[in-house]
């Protein structure tokens, strides 16, 4: 039990990580943009000639420009073998869009049945699982309780680990679907070609904040205020709040990073199956599904929206899901112990959470 | 619910060339910015420049500014040159920084920013005399006429904006808020 305890405050490890690399980021952005160090901003990161460059930015001057200049394509090249190997890991990492939207547009709670999607950002630590998830849980640990191991009742069309487990729940958007994202960015793309000049660039969430943090520097380090600092910031609370929704709807470097997220298996979430409520103990447990902001079941094979945000990882209630391929259930938090135990003390804690 | 969601991703696309095309037909003729060296060819530079900002914050001289949203949409964040923050030495370290190639190579003995132009009525040397605080270009493309008014050979003249950062015409005289100096470099 004093284990337990002591594991409860890492529980949302990786949000924690992921909340200070997003600070790290923008801080680091914005001090380099105001103290004119220089290393750029997420359009184009680097020292002196040494510089990442937006996939998005970099297509879209080739085809406004009709010319492929050296330099773009070796620095795009290098872009896309990181998205192959890390896929939308940006969008949840480094991006200051999602947590700008989560300020600008707080996420209502108790929102009929999106409810475990709309929760899963929003709420943080206080509350990973829905009414459901409570009582699927509430029931796994009284059969427990009341049966120990080898007592098996199928309850409710349910299945316990002795006698056979529960197939993935499956998520909505698992799997390559092309939805608006795609077509925003073919637009971006055939509208540079027309009018010669990156036009999603002129929109870009991304670009109009930072471009709201330089018109700042400008405004207050130079005396030069425009109306550059109000017409930014509307432009991007414009598109974040009206449009709803931008990164699942709009966000064309979101489609294109998931485009090209193939081949990665390497850091994806990974279900340990002799670990996991559903396989393990045939328990009716959705909560890596209902807790995904992307709307995916990390059980799948194929999941090129994920973001590697971390959040089924952290709300496994038997800790079964991993980052990078080694959950804690197989670090030997639970396999060691008498089985199921540990499992249930942890969902105990996550109850009285 | 498949045919909507195509409809509404035909629609999306569509908006962001009917964006495009707005933009750019707003922006009409464009305004006469000074770009960084080697973004002189302005179609070719608004097709290649991302606004990323990098010229901007490698320039050691800060002559590197940028176009507010005043200057219209299609020219907003764009870089534009200052000279009254500093000249450009042509160090090139914003061409090197470029990460698109929108800042070519740049020879400061034949490519030109621009074009200092003196305006007589703002002219200290022009209006009282006794001003030669501009006599400061390396490229001997500003000389002196025997009253002592500076002139521009154009032809010498590279756009670096030394002059202009010496210029105190807008120090000592006021011009109702115009933050004009007396030299300027107007595009060639």
């Amino acid at each position: 039990m004093t284990e337990n305890e002591k594991k409860t405050p890492s529980r949302r490890t990786v949000t924690r990580l992921r909340n200070a690399v997003l600070l790290v980021a923008f801080v680091g952005i914005s001090v380099g943009l105001a103290l004119h160090i220089g290393w750029g901003n997420l359009s184009s990161m680097g020292i002196g000639a040494i510089a990442a460059i937006c996939p998005l930015g970099a297509l879209e001057t080739f085809v406004a420009s009709k010319t492929l200049i050296p330099r773009a394509i070796i620095a795009l090249a290098a872009i896309i073998v990181i998205a192959v190997l890390v896929g939308r890991m940006f969008c949840s990492w480094i991006c200051p869009v999602p947590p700008l939207t989560r300020f600008f547009r707080p996420e209502k709670k108790n929102k009929g049945e999106e409810k475990g999607h709309t929760q899963a950002e929003g709420a943080g630590a206080a509350e990973p699982l829905s009414d459901r998830e409570l009582s699927t849980l509430k029931a796994a640990m009284s059969h427990h309780h009341d049966h120990g191991e080898e007592g098996c009742q199928h309850t409710g069309g349910h299945h316990c680990g002795t006698c056979g487990s529960l197939p993935p729940v499956g998520g909505e958007r698992d799997g390559r679907k092309i939805d608006t994202r795609h077509w925003v960015l073919g637009g971006s793309l055939v509208s540079a070609a027309i009018f010669g000049f990156p036009v999603f660039c002129l929109i870009c969430p991304v670009g109009l904040t930072f471009a709201t943090v330089i018109a700042l520097v400008r405004a207050l380090g130079y005396q030069e205020p425009t109306w550059s600092l109000l017409v930014f910031p509307a432009m991007l609370i414009v598109e974040l709040v009206v449009l709803r929704k931008w990164c699942h709807k709009f966000c064309p470097m979101g489609a294109l990073l998931s485009l090209l997220n193939w081949g990665n298996n390497k850091i994806r979430p990974k279900v340990d199956a002799e670990a996991c409520l559903r396989s393990a103990k045939g328990v009716d447990c959705q909560v890596c599904v209902n807790v995904c902001p992307e709307k995916l079941d990390p059980h799948s094979d194929r999941i090129p929206e994920c973001t590697k945000c971390g959040l089924c990882v952290d709300a496994c209630p038997s800790k079964a899901i991993s980052l990078l391929g080694r959950s804690k259930a197989k670090a030997g938090e639970t396999l060691n112990a008498p089985a199921g135990a540990d499992v249930l003390d942890d969902a105990e804690v996550v109850l009285a959470d | 619910m498949k045919r909507r969601n195509f409809l509404y991703g035909m629609g999306a696309g569509a908006a962001v060339i009917a964006f495009g095309g707005a933009v750019k037909v707003l922006d009409g003729e464009g305004v006469d910015h000074l770009r960084p060296p080697g973004g002189q060819d302005e179609e070719r530079f608004k097709a290649l420049c991302l606004r990323c900002d990098k010229c901007r914050t490698v320039c050691p001289e800060d002559c590197v500014s940028v176009a507010s949203i005043e200057d219209g949409l299609l020219n907003a964040r764009l870089p534009k040159l200052d000279f009254h923050q500093g000249k450009c030495t042509f160090c090139d370290q914003c061409i090197e920084a470029c990460p698109t190639g929108a800042l070519e190579a740049f020879d400061p003995q034949i490519d030109k920013i621009g074009i200092a132009q003196v305006d007589p009525e703002r002219c200290i040397a022009y209006v009282s005399g006794s001003c030669d605080r501009c006599n400061v270009c390396e490229y001997e493309a500003i000389v002196f006429d025997e009253m002592k008014r500076p002139s521009v050979i154009e032809e010498k003249c590279n756009g670096c904006g030394a002059c202009t950062e010496a210029c105190t015409a807008n120090v000592f005289l006021s011009f109702d808020g115009d933050r004009r100096r007396a030299i300027e470099v107007v595009r060639a």
